[in-house]
């Protein structure tokens, strides 16, 4: 399986065909599909070969990217 | 040819005796042969276990999660007091918050409704355990920051991941449990959270709101039900476990059993309503009749 972080525009090209759940980011702007590593997605921001790649740039401490994707209190 | 009165037997011997083939044949089948009957199989012999713990569930933190509706025993909050036990071993490399497991009163995934939950969450900014009983969107909540409870925990303050597993067993897991006694008027007295076998008593903050009956109806591991793919855990998880009574230190250090995993239903099924185990391909064992409708959404079960 592979991680594709791509647009909001781009994942309704894909919606049909997910398996898993996306990953939006907390305004919708962007979506991280997982998908197999066959399925051929050819506008992307970024691809992830695995959780590990997509999670540590997501949460990297040093950016301010995590705000995008998790909110700080969660209630 | 009579079987010898001391000395190895093999099953070839006692097929021999029989006059039997020795294909397809059991303790049972040679027993009734014999014209003996029930205990006689090896299942049966006194003391005999056939439990082996052979899977752990993995989610991969982006967007996977096991749910399922959860009933009878519904209020948590003011109704009692109850125990949840699980293994988890971190998998995370930069640390990020986990929702661990989690309660919703709402039985839609997604539903963005947060007034009524319960739930134990890793929050990596405070490297801190938060277990919350949250009702009428008033929160009850004890929070324990994993650097303060250095010596139980192992977790340094550079946060929880697969570099700072912290006190784990030889396959990288630990047992974190939660205790809850609705009888106490304070957070800090009502709940207690273990990290293997001990108690991580240094308290980092507490809310002790007001609390009102809360109608669990969904039960979420490795995510939360209302946001289901904004909080993900990148963990391993194994032998979740829900009990309705408040365990002791002692009976919490038993299930610990020196780090070995192990069924709870195998070492104290006293007040065991839930027992979450995992099998091959996606499959849970589950004891107890509380847990239902379940599904594994992305995850997947992986052998030792």
């Amino acid at each position: 399986m592979k991680y594709y972080l791509i647009t909001s525009e781009e994942y309704v090209n894909h919606t049909a065909n997910l398996t898993q759940l996306p990953a939006p980011t907390l305004d919708k702007s962007k979506y991280v599909i997982e998908v197999e590593d066959d399925y051929v997605v050819s506008e992307y921001i970024s691809v992830f070969n695995t959780p590990n790649e997509l999670n540590d740039w997501r949460f990297d401490p040093e950016t301010e990217e995590w705000r995008n994707w998790i909110i700080e209190e969660d209630y | 040819m009579p079987l010898q009165s001391s000395g190895q037997i093999t099953m070839q011997d006692i097929a021999n005796e029989q006059g039997v083939t020795l294909s397809n044949v059991s303790l049972r089948s040679m027993s009734n042969t014999a014209g003996f009957a029930i205990p006689d199989a090896i299942s049966e012999f006194y003391g005999y276990s056939s439990y082996s713990n052979d899977y752990f569930y993995r989610n991969d933190g982006v967007n996977d999660y096991v749910s399922g509706t959860w009933s009878i025993l519904t209020n948590l909050s003011t109704g009692g007091g109850w125990t949840i036990r699980f293994w988890v071993r971190q998998n995370q490399t930069t640390a990020s918050s986990d929702q661990l497991w989690d309660f919703n009163a709402n039985t839609t995934i997604n539903s963005g409704n947060t007034a009524n939950r319960v739930f134990l969450q890793y929050n990596s900014s405070l490297n801190r355990f938060i277990a919350r009983i949250r009702s009428n969107s008033v929160n009850f909540d004890k929070q324990v920051a994993l650097h303060d409870n250095l010596t139980a925990t192992g977790v340094s303050s550079s946060g929880w991941t697969t570099s700072n597993r912290g006190n784990v067993n030889g396959d990288g897991f630990c047992m974190v449990t939660v205790t809850y006694d609705s009888s106490e008027s304070t957070a800090a007295n009502a709940i207690k959270i273990y990290w293997n076998a001990s108690e991580l008593t240094s308290s980092a903050a507490t809310a002790s709101g007001t609390r009102t009956a809360m109608t669990a109806a969904r039960l979420t591991l490795g995510a939360s039900a209302h946001n289901i793919t904004g909080g993900n855990s990148q963990v391993d998880i194994d032998e979740w476990a829900f009990y309705s009574g408040v365990l002791t230190s002692t009976q919490v250090s038993a299930l610990y059993n020196s780090g070995v995993i192990v069924d709870a239903k195998n070492i104290n099924s006293t007040n065991l309503e839930t027992s979450i185990r995992f099998g091959a391909s996606n499959a849970l064992d589950i004891y107890g009749p509380l847990f239902t409708n379940t599904t594994v959404s992305g995850g997947s079960t992986i052998a030792y």
